[in-house]
């Protein structure tokens, strides 16, 4: 954990970053809103772990948005 | 010594007496403890930096320590203090992640970093112990088929075996921590950051 993904395991890609910069939201405000460690969003934004289908849910509620919309298979 | 509900009600003065002792070395115990977890003071022995140093002392203790005794055949109180002593810096270095108590203050990335490092944990000393009796094993048949004095069982002293045991104890005490990784954990929980913003 906290480590780059190996290359055969499957990446999720994410522009939580962006959007919640846009929103004007910190990461700790985000991490409180989905209740997580403030430093595990920013392993996130980092792609340095993938969230579960639940926190991937979780964060598209907070922000607002779509899960497609943050979270993709290919580098947007 | 009747039980009630799980709690024990005191009918002698011996008993009521031993009931307050143990009652005052829970609290003592927890109290420690305590202060070990939440004192900021140990913040420091929770960052990168010291969990490279803290990780690298564990690593040459253990192994040192089992070099040095199964040599010199002697200093085994100075290995077991050594070994205390690192496994005491790893688990004020990792306070939650593996205590039963702080499982619900652990998210989603902490609870997997913290399974990876039980597996880790289960291969590294599966690894340590098919690696010692493949060795033992080349050791004898070189012994019994080359021409080279060797020694058998008699090298197993009463000594060197007390050494063995201590460094399967700490190799199984620290291993946990050692698959932990070197990465620090967060200064706060998220319940100690709810608590400050609170106050």
């Amino acid at each position: 954990m906290g480590r780059k993904p190996k290359a055969d395991e499957e990446l999720v890609f994410n522009r939580l970053e962006a959007i919640r910069s846009k929103a004007g939201i910190t990461r700790q405000q985000l991490a409180d809103a989905v209740d997580v460690h403030y430093q595990t969003i920013g392993y996130i934004e980092r792609n340095e772990y993938s969230p579960s289908l639940v926190l991937a849910l979780r964060i598209a509620k907070a922000l607002n948005k779509k899960v497609e919309q943050i979270f993709s298979l290919e580098e947007n | 010594m009747t039980k009630n509900s799980g709690t024990r009600t005191p009918e002698t003065l011996e008993e009521m007496i031993e009931l307050k002792a143990e009652m005052f070395g829970n609290r003592l115990t927890a109290s420690i403890v305590r202060w070990f977890r939440n004192d900021t003071f140990f913040d420091g022995f929770r960052n990168t930096p010291a969990r490279i140093i803290i990780s690298s002392l564990s690593f040459i203790v253990l192994y040192g320590g089992l070099i040095r005794c199964w040599i010199t055949q002697s200093s085994l109180l100075e290995y077991i203090i050594a070994l205390l002593v690192v496994l005491v810096m790893q688990a004020i270095s990792v306070r939650f992640v593996f205590q039963i108590e702080g499982r619900e203050i652990l998210d989603e990335y902490q609870s997997q970093r913290r399974d990876r490092a039980y597996r880790r944990a289960y291969k590294n000393i599966r690894s340590i112990i098919v690696a010692g009796v493949v060795g033992w094993l080349a050791y004898t048949y070189i012994r019994d088929h080359a021409d080279v004095e060797l020694g058998g069982w008699e090298l197993l002293t009463y000594q060197r075996a007390a050494t063995i045991a201590v460094f399967a104890i700490g190799l199984i005490s620290l291993q946990k921590y050692l698959a932990y990784g070197i990465k620090g954990e967060p200064f706060m929980s998220r319940d100690e950051v709810k608590k400050m913003r609170n106050s």
